[in-house]
């Protein structure tokens, strides 16, 4: 007996070396995962928090009709909404004052433009009885889009003279008009890219009538994503039909 | 010593070979033993200490986002007045926090010799109430220094904000950027 007690005593330590590797995998297994989920809201939360701000300072914003500074006495001011209103209503379409409109955005994107990529579009209903009825057949044409502006990052790997390394990555911010017409295509869009923020606000685009006052009802729509690596080939976004307007590396 | 006494004690040893003693014999099992107890208490402290580290992050996110909520109100802030009353009603003692209005096109950045954000402040000197678009708890100053410490931990948001200047009277509604800093030393 006396030869196997030291063997019961090995045993003994091994079983609780067995029940220390299971609690140390418990705590590396809560070491990894404590505080992702509040991370990713944070960046989630953040986004959509810039979204909003960022939606609120393009259409509240003034701007200058005689290409002043906004502060020069001098300056014409006005609303920069006002002046999309009044371009859409002159032929329903925001082409005057599309690039004003586009600077606006880009600047007051700038600060999150190394954080996010982002859209930004109006969309106006042209059959509110279509756009509820999801069962509608006609329901996706229900709206139309005179205004869709989409800016995101591209990657490029530099591989060395081998051609087997990667040497260096290129980024190269590749800004979009785009013509879709299908609001399906946008929605499948916003869910391969994984929005992160988004903010949506009524419009309303009165139009010039003899007769009676009428308006377009509408809205405008900023989503902020992570910059997502994928071709203009990509099959989600060739559905939105861009047309490349500015590319800087 | 008789030989039947020699033999009994023979006899006894062989059954006893390897037998170091009640102590000694337990020896082998020490080292699964303090191994176990060492790779515990090593994956113990680890998570005490990411637990610590991750709990100031998420400190410094909350009072980040809770002054950025604050001073951004509606996205107009319409005079230096409106700023500092919004200023006025945080309770923010801990992390240190340095928020202030700049115009939209001016960049900094945190690894430039020069850099010192207190010299991106917005000013409003033209209304009478002259002031600096500025809110703080603390007199410090966040310096390359105090970025580059390596248990420092800075946090910083950047918001578009839409803010009233006047012109000979006439209001101007100018894009500008909400800067906010947390750091705790």
């Amino acid at each position: 007996m006396a030869g196997i007690k030291g063997q019961a005593a090995v045993t003994d330590a091994l079983f609780f070396l067995v029940i220390v590797m299971g609690l140390v995998s418990f705590l590396f297994f809560f070491t990894s995962q404590y505080g992702k989920t509040v991370g990713d809201y944070a960046v989630s939360s953040y986004a959509s928090d810039y979204a909003t701000s960022a939606l609120k300072t393009v259409l509240y914003s003034s701007f200058s009709r005689n290409d002043y500074d906004l502060l020069e006495p001098e300056a014409e001011v006005d609303f920069l909404v006002a002046a999309l209103k009044e371009d859409y209503a002159s032929d329903k379409k925001i082409d005057y004052f599309r690039m004003e409109f586009t600077s606006a955005v880009d600047s007051v994107m700038r600060p999150a433009r190394n954080s996010f990529d982002y859209f930004i579009l109006i969309r106006i209903e042209t059959s509110r009885t279509a756009s509820l009825d999801p069962n509608n057949p006609n329901r996706q044409q229900a709206y139309v889009f005179p205004y869709f502006y989409l800016s995101r990052k591209e990657f490029t790997s530099v591989y060395d003279s081998t051609g087997v390394f990667v040497e260096s990555v290129e980024v190269t911010d590749k800004n979009y008009f785009c013509e879709v017409t299908n609001q399906s295509d946008i929605d499948k869009f916003i869910v391969f890219v994984g929005a992160q923020g988004q903010a949506v606000s009524p419009i309303s685009f009165p139009l010039i009538s003899d007769n009676e006052r009428s308006a377009d009802e509408g809205s405008v729509q900023l989503v902020l994503w992570n910059s997502q690596n994928f071709t203009e080939e990509e099959e989600t976004f060739v559905a939105l039909t861009c047309t490349l307007t500015q590319q800087e590396t | 010593m008789g030989l039947r006494d020699l033999t009994a004690v023979l006899v006894s040893q062989m059954k006893n070979k390897g037998y170091l003693g009640p102590i000694g014999d337990d020896l082998p099992s020490l080292i699964p033993l303090m191994f176990a107890l060492i790779i515990f208490f090593s994956s113990f402290y680890m998570t005490i200490d990411t637990y610590n580290t991750k709990t100031v992050d998420f400190e410094n996110d909350i009072a980040v986002v809770q002054v950025s909520a604050t001073l951004r109100g509606t996205g107009l802030v319409s005079s230096l007045a409106d700023f500092q009353k919004y200023c006025n009603a945080l309770n923010v003692r801990q992390p240190y926090f340095s928020a202030g209005i700049v115009s939209l096109d001016q960049n900094f950045d945190f690894f430039d010799e020069s850099f010192n954000l207190d010299v991106l402040y917005l000013s409003e000197e033209d209304s009478g109430n002259e002031g600096k678009f500025k809110c703080s708890n603390t007199e410090k100053i966040l310096t390359k220094g105090i970025i580059l410490q390596s248990n420092s931990k800075v946090v910083s948001r950047i918001y578009p904000l839409v803010l009233e200047q006047k012109v000979e009277g006439k209001s101007r509604m100018v894009p500008v950027k909400l800067v906010v800093i947390a750091w705790q030393e």
